[in-house]
Order: structure tokens, then C-alpha cells, then sequence
């Protein structure tokens, strides 16, 4: 140990509107573990990607085996001997394990495959594993914690220097996680340097030697993980206190019931039950792939769920699809915005008004006056700063944009309106006027759903907070028992 | 050298199809010198970019939607081919038409109903169905133009009020109709939007699939109207009439601004590059321009066209 294989200095990037990373720094030493740990959205996987290549760092500089990049190329990551395991896959289903494993880097002759040597390589690297994977399987057969292991076995075939694992347990069961250790302890001995990126502590602590935390796109601190303690690490994660950052409010909650979910399942989760009530923020808390926007979907109809009944304002609900929603008095506020929210090259107008033309219409036929008006009101009340309501909401804020989209669904007279990471890419500022403005439709009576991966905003917003793990309802936490760590506990499924 | 092309690219773009088409007549007119800007030649001009009109205001609506349709041409064929048959075998020539009309937009529908329940671009299967009509025309026709209708349908391809064409007319009113369609009702918006985005459509509570299907009979319906003009003007029904129908009326619409990735689309645009389209023909066979040679130019025409129209889109994205 000791010889230093990578360092960063003051690395930083910035996405239109957004500052992802600020002056990033640390280093990392031939075989050490360095566990990378943050909140979602904190700048982990931003930093990640561009050490493989993927994003181009703003500023600062990488020294990797005593070479300095501004930027580097995938292909030079790769000759450095840099490898990557990914939250998503990256791999082909329709193709076998074998190809998959060696795919970029198949051995041959510059012209013919050897095919032979692929198998046994793929064969010597799973015995040595201690898995039993036939090569020759369509990878689509595999389970995905196998997939997982598939993914870590095609890294380590480039024989990395430095591998980087992001969340690589998330689909592993307790079994193969121990045979994930395993393989770290060996190519740790090897002098590969690992860069391990996990929410879950525990892990860290049994695998890892130093630990790097970053939060908002900075770093906030580094140790030893022998001096450290759960505590400290939560601490450093979770950072500032929480303050009068969020509007102050009384919960408006009535005890009227809107919407009551029984045993929902299908698409990745399982035997959802919880109650809304007018006037109430609901929040939704969990780790990505938690299966929140999953379960948003089923209840936006726009997925079938396999089981389970929605009953709205007292009334079985049993709608197909998103327009039997809406009718139902519901609205979809999508993560993605810019791709399932609206029509990017359209203008302000004509998105404002996407779900309820019909209703300014006679015989079919626009009332043009009637439309405008509309328009000017919610511009009004939403305080949406566009040039013209012709002016594409491509070229808006993302606060702009998200407060169309609110615009778009209050003028369909919507009541329960389900807003799925309202704030994610949009600035301090921004947020503010968003979170005001969930308040405000609280305060006028619609009921409000809100999933977000920041637990704070949670914190600082809602009435009542449902936590998702793995698909299944993990429990509520009150308003007057909110506390991140136990969030955070009970997000990664410890209770 | 990508970089100057992709320049050239963007400066063409911008410029109005309108243009493009004021510098071919400008370029026939001297070519022809005084044969072409005659009062006879500019209502065959007319007289012939009407059919293809009535059909290129159909695929608009598809194409709208982000689905491209090639079997148009052979639905144009099939009408004219099933009409005289049926009249030959003794029915009344306007329930021939009638018939006729439905089975084109039922073509039409089916084509759609494939696409749309089997996740199978429109692209793909209308080239399949554009294979299977044309083969269905030439077996019921015995393989042959099939004549003797009667002289009660002549007015709709070859009757005239004053000097215009009643063909033109019907174009003229069908285009003023689909200019309102899609810019004055919901219709227009749910089209725009469905081929806009179609994820953002549905969310937005749009029944997509019906919009694909309202647009499937639309242009079932015009291509089926395009035929019977076309029939009604040669007098006859022919399982060839088809042609190069499908592609003129695609490069016709990607001319004037209709995008082949859906979403946008103006009336005054798709009118323009008919004409574009028609223009072109005649002129070339003023110019006595073989066939063949005619074909490697329309195939460069919707070339171009399409390269342009993916440069601006990518240039649109670029922007985001």
C-alpha cells in the first residue's frame, strides 16, 4: 500500500442551470476501498462519470498512474485501466452471458473470435467466483442479482487498476453479496483500488478503509473508517440543520378520506395500503428503485396492477387508463419532466391547455378567447415568468416549466395531484417557489402526493410520510416524529 | 467538411419551401421560354397536383402523428381497379364508389391496427400492405386497366366551372378544411401533440391510440377520394396507377415542412411543396426527361428533403 494510483483536484461540473460539482478533491491509494457516500442526487454518480469518460469535468484536473487529464475519454479511462459497474445495466439480454462478459474486448485473431477461449475465460472467472453461471445462457434468463455479478465479471475481465462499483448490492440477496466481498477482499489483495458507492453503512463498514462524503456536489468530509462512527457519517451526509428553509405550516389534513389504496400490486410492487386525506401532503420516501414512481404509475393507470383497489372520494375506482384518472379528479406531475411532462418545441399555451382543450371547446372547435383567458390566469396565479405564451417551454427554467405542468393540471380541475421529484434539477431558488406553491394548493384543498428522493424537503413539507423499500410499504413516520436517520433506517430496509 | 455541409443544410432550411418553388418556375420558364407560363399548361399543373393533393392532405394527418404510410399509392390503385369492376359486374357506379371508399379506409385502418397492437412502426407494415393491395389490384383486374365506366362520373376528374377544374375545387375546400382541423380544434392539438410526444400526450389523458386511428381513416379516406379523381379523369381503373404516388406525396409533405419524426406540420407548407412536386413533373416532361431519369430525381427530391428535416430536428434538439 501507499502508492497512489488516482487524484482529483477540484473537480467540477455544471449543467445548464445546475452546479452538480464544486471543487471535488480527494485521492485514492493502490488497494484501498474508498467508500463514496452522499445522498441521492448529492454528485456521486456525476463525479463517477467523469472518471470513466462519460461527462466532461467543467474544471479541475484527474492525476490517474501519474498522468494528469483535464478530461479523459472513455477510451483512456479504459487504457488506464479504469472500470465501472453502474446502477443500470449495461448489458444485451438477447445475447449469451459469455458475449456479454467479453463484449468490447473478445479474444481472437483481429478477424475470427475464439471462441473456445471466451468460454473458458467466462468458465475460469465464475469458478473462481464460486457461482454457478453457464456461460452459453441467454443472459436474459438470469435472475438480476446473476446479471449483477455478470456486470462485475465483464469489469474485472479488462483487469482493472481502479474498479468502481455504484451501489453494486442494490439487487443482491445477502448470498451474493458475500460472494461480492469476497471478490473485493481478492483483487484488493491484487492492489486494485476500489471506489464503492453504497447507502448501505453496514457494508461500509465491513469492506471499506476510508470513506469520502459529498453532499450538494461537494465534499464534506473524509476518514478512516476505523475512527469513525455510524453517527458521524450520517451527520456528515445529512448535513445542515434543517432550518426555516420550508414554508412553516400547520397541517391542513382533514379527516376526510380522498383516496384509499388496498393490497396494490403489479409492476415491481407489492401490497401497497394507505389512505389520503384532503388537504393532506403526503410524502413518499425511499432509495432509487424503491418502486415509488412505479407505484405512481398504477395509480395514474398508467401501468395495470396485477391486484389491489383504489376507491376515490368513496367511490371504487376502476380505471384502465390515465384519462379515466384525470376524470377521477387526478394528476401525474412526472419525474422525467422534460420527457413525459411536455411537449418541449410546443408553446406555453398550447401545454397549459394539453389535458383540457376539450372542455374549451364547442363542437370541437377552439374558443380561442376562452383558452386565453385561462391561460392568463394560471400564468398569473403560478407567477410563470415567460416572454409570451407562445414562446417554446423548451427554452424556460426548469421551475417555470415544472409550474406549467401544475398550470396544465389545475385547469383540469384536479384534486389529488401526484408530484413525482417536483424539484430534482432546479435550482435553490426554484424550489422555493415550489415547495410555496404545493403549500398553497394544499391550503385550497387538493390533496397532495409527493415523492422525492431528499428526505429534508420530505421533512420540511409534509403532513405524513409513507416509506418504500424494495417495492413493499416499509411503514408511515408523523410530522411529529420526522427524523432523517430514521428515515434513512428504515428506506434501506433495517427498521 | 460535415461542419460547412451542416452549414449549407441550416441556410436551405430556412429558406420557405416558397422559395424553392418560385425558383422552379423561374428556372422553366426560362428553360421552356414561352411553353410553359400558358394559361392551358399551368391548369394541367393544377389538374395534376390535385390528386396527388388530396392524398398528401391525407398522409399529413399520419405523418403528423410521427407515422410514415407508404400504402397510400396502392390504395389510390385499388379503389379505381375495385370501382370499375363492380361496375362492370353490374352494380350502380355510385355504390361501386361508396363501396369502394370503405374498403380503402378499412385498408387503411387494418394497417394501422397492426402497427398500433403489435408495437410495429407504420413504416413497416404499410410497406407490407403496399405489396398485398397492389397484388389484390392486379388479380381482381386480371391484370389489365379495366375501361367502360360510364359517362356519369366524368365530371368528377374532367368537369370543369368556368376554366377550373371541379377537382380542383374539392382539393381547394379539403385543404381549407384540414388547415382548420388542425389549427382550430382539439383534434389538431391531440394530433400535434400525439406525434409531438406521445408518453406527454397520453399522461395528458389523450387517447393515442384512437388519434392514430382518427388519423388511419382520414387518410384512408383521401387517398381513396385521390384514386376515384384519378379514375374518373382516365376513365378507366388501373392496377399501375399507384406509381410513385406513395413517395411524391411523403417528399410533397417533408417539402412543406411536415416532419417525418411527427409533431409538426402547417397546411400552407404542404400545399406548397405539392406543388413543388407537381411542378417538377411537368416541367421535366415538358422538357421531354425520360421516366427513369424523372424517378433518380424524385428519389434525390425526398432524399434531400429528409436529410434537411432530420438536420433541423437534430439542430432543434441540439438547442435543449
Amino acid at each position: 500500500m501507499g502508492n497512489r494510483v488516482l487524484n482529483l483536484e477540484q473537480i467540477s461540473k455544471a449543467f445548464p442551470g445546475v452546479q452538480a460539482l464544486k471543487d471535488v478533491s480527494f485521492s485514492l491509494e493502490e488497494g484501498e476501498v474508498l467508500a463514496l457516500l452522499g445522498e441521492n442526487g448529492a454528485g456521486k454518480s456525476t463525479l463517477v462519470k467523469c472518471l470513466t469518460g462519460a461527462y466532461e469535468p467543467t474544471s479541475g484536473s484527474m492525476e490517474i498512474f501519474g498522468q494528469t487529464y483535464e478530461r479523459i475519454s472513455p477510451g483512456e479511462a479504459r487504457s488506464s485501466s479504469i472500470a465501472a459497474v453502474y446502477q443500470e445495466f449495461n448489458l444485451i439480454p438477447d445475447l449469451p452471458v459469455v458475449e456479454n462478459v467479453l463484449m468490447g474486448n473478445l479474444p481472437g485473431n483481429g478477424v475470427l473470435v475464439d471462441y473456445p477461449a471466451m468460454l473458458k475465460r467466462s468458465k475460469e472467472m465464475f469458478d473462481s467466483f464460486g457461482v454457478d453461471i453457464d456461460p452459453k445462457m441467454p443472459l436474459g434468463c438470469l435472475s438480476p442479482a446473476m446479471m449483477q455479478i455478470v456486470e462485475i465479471a465483464k469489469a474485472l475481465m479488462l483487469n482493472p487498476r481502479i474498479l468502481i462499483l455504484d451501489e453494486p448490492t442494490a439487487p443482491l440477496t445477502a448470498k451474493e453479496t458475500e460472494v461480492l466481498f469476497k471478490i473485493i477482499d481478492r483483487i484488493k489483495r491484487d492492489g486494485v483500488a476500489v471506489i464503492y458507492i453504497s447507502h448501505r453503512l453496514e457494508e461500509v463498514f465491513r469492506i471499506c478503509d476510508r470513506y469520502v462524503v459529498m453532499r450538494d456536489g461537494t465534499k464534506v468530509g473524509e476518514n478512516n473508517i476505523a475512527s469513525s462512527t455510524r453517527a458521524d457519517i450520517i451527520k456528515l451526509m445529512i448535513g445542515r440543520e434543517l432550518t426555516n428553509y420550508y414554508p412553516e405550516h400547520p397541517t391542513r389534513a382533514t379527516e376526510e378520506i380522498v383516496m384509499q389504496v388496498e393490497n396494490l400490486s403489479g409492476n415491481g410492487v407489492k401490497n401497497i395500503s394507505f389512505s389520503l386525506h384532503k388537504g393532506e401532503i403526503l410524502g413518499f420516501a425511499g432509495l432509487v428503485g424503491a418502486g415509488r414512481t412505479e407505484l405512481m404509475s398504477l395509480l395514474f393507470c398508467d401501468v395495470k396492477p396485477s391486484s389491489g383497489s383504489v376507491i376515490i372520494n368513496g367511490q371504487p375506482f376502476t380505471g384502465k387508463q390515465p384519462w379515466h384518472a384525470i376524470k377521477a379528479g387526478m394528476s401525474l406531475l412526472p419525474e422525467d419532466r422534460k420527457r413525459r411532462g411536455l411537449l418541449l418545441d410546443k408553446s406555453v399555451a398550447v401545454n397549459i391547455t394539453l389535458a383540457s382543450i376539450k372542455k374549451l371547446c364547442q363542437f370541437g372547435v377552439i374558443n380561442f378567447t376562452q383558452e386565453n383567458e385561462r391561460i392568463q390566469y394560471y400564468c398569473d396565479r403560478l407567477e410563470v415568468k415567460t416572454p409570451s405564451y407562445r414562446q417554446e417551454v423548451q427554452y424556460l427554467s426548469g421551475g417555470n416549466q415544472q409550474k406549467l405542468i401544475v398550470a396544465k393540471w389545475l385547469s383540469t380541475d384536479s384534486n389529488i395531484l401526484i408530484f413525482d421529484e417536483p424539484t430534482r434539477g432546479i435550482d435553490v431558488g426554484a424550489k422555493h417557489e415550489i415547495y410555496d406553491l404545493i403549500e398553497k394548493l394544499a391550503d385550497d384543498g387538493c390533496s397532495i402526493i409527493m415523492v422525492s428522493s431528499e428526505f429534508e424537503e420530505l421533512i420540511g413539507i409534509a403532513d405524513r410520510i409513507a416509506v418504500m423499500s424494495e417495492g413493499e410499504l416499509a411503514g408511515f413516520v408523523e410530522k411529529d416524529e420526522f427524523d432523517k436517520e430514521k428515515l434513512l433506517d428504515m428506506a434501506s430496509g433495517r427498521r | 467538411m460535415q461542419k460547412i455541409l451542416r452549414q449549407i443544410g441550416a441556410v436551405i432550411r430556412n429558406i420557405p419551401a416558397q422559395l424553392i418553388l418560385l425558383v422552379l418556375l423561374v428556372f422553366f420558364a426560362v428553360r421552356l421560354k414561352g411553353m410553359f407560363f400558358t394559361v392551358d399548361n399551368l391548369i394541367a399543373i393544377i389538374r395534376q397536383v390535385t390528386t396527388l393533393g388530396i392524398a398528401a392532405l391525407g398522409v399529413s394527418f399520419l405523418m403528423i402523428t410521427a407515422n410514415l404510410d407508404f400504402s397510400i399509392g396502392s390504395i389510390y390503385a385499388f379503389v379505381g381497379v375495385f370501382t370499375a369492376v363492380m361496375y362492370n359486374l353490374g352494380w350502380n357506379i355510385y355504390l361501386a364508389m361508396f363501396v369502394s371508399i370503405l374498403l380503402g379506409i378499412a385498408l387503411s385502418v387494418l394497417t394501422g391496427w397492426i402497427s398500433i397492437t403489435f408495437k410495429i412502426p407504420r413504416l413497416i407494415t404499410s410497406l407490407a400492405m403496399l405489396t398485398a393491395i397492389s397484388g389484390l389490384a392486379v388479380i381482381i383486374s386480371g391484370n389489365k386497366t379495366i375501361y367502360g365506366l360510364p359517362d356519369n362520373i366524368k365530371w368528377l376528374g374532367q368537369g370543369y366551372i368556368w376554366i377550373i377544374p371541379i377537382s380542383t375545387f374539392i382539393f381547394v375546400i379539403l385543404a381549407f378544411l384540414v388547415a382548420f382541423i388542425l389549427n382550430r380544434t382539439y383534434l389538431g392539438r391531440y394530433l400535434f401533440a400525439v406525434g409531438g410526444n406521445e408518453d406527454v400526450a397520453r399522461l395528458s389523458g389523450i387517447n393515442a391510440n384512437k388519434i392514430k386511428y382518427i388519423a388511419s381513416i382520414i387518410s384512408g379516406f383521401l387517398a381513396s377520394l385521390a384514386g376515384l379523381v384519378a379514375m374518373s379523369r382516365t376513365f378507366s381503373g388501373s392496377p399501375f396507377a399507384g406509381g410513385s404516388l406513395s413517395t411524391d406525396v411523403i417528399s410533397a409533405a417533408v417539402l412543406g415542412g411536415v416532419s417525418i419524426m411527427g409533431g409538426t406540420g402547417k397546411t400552407s407548407g404542404l400545399v406548397t411543396g405539392i406543388f413543388i412536386v407537381g411542378v417538377l413533373a411537368t416541367g421535366l416532361n415538358m422538357m421531354n426527361m425520360n421516366t427513369n431519369a424523372q424517378n433518380i430525381i424524385k428519389g434525390l427530391m425526398l432524399l434531400v428533403a429528409v436529410v434537411l428535416d432530420s438536420w433541423t430536428k437534430r439542430k432543434a434538439a441540439a438547442a435543449k
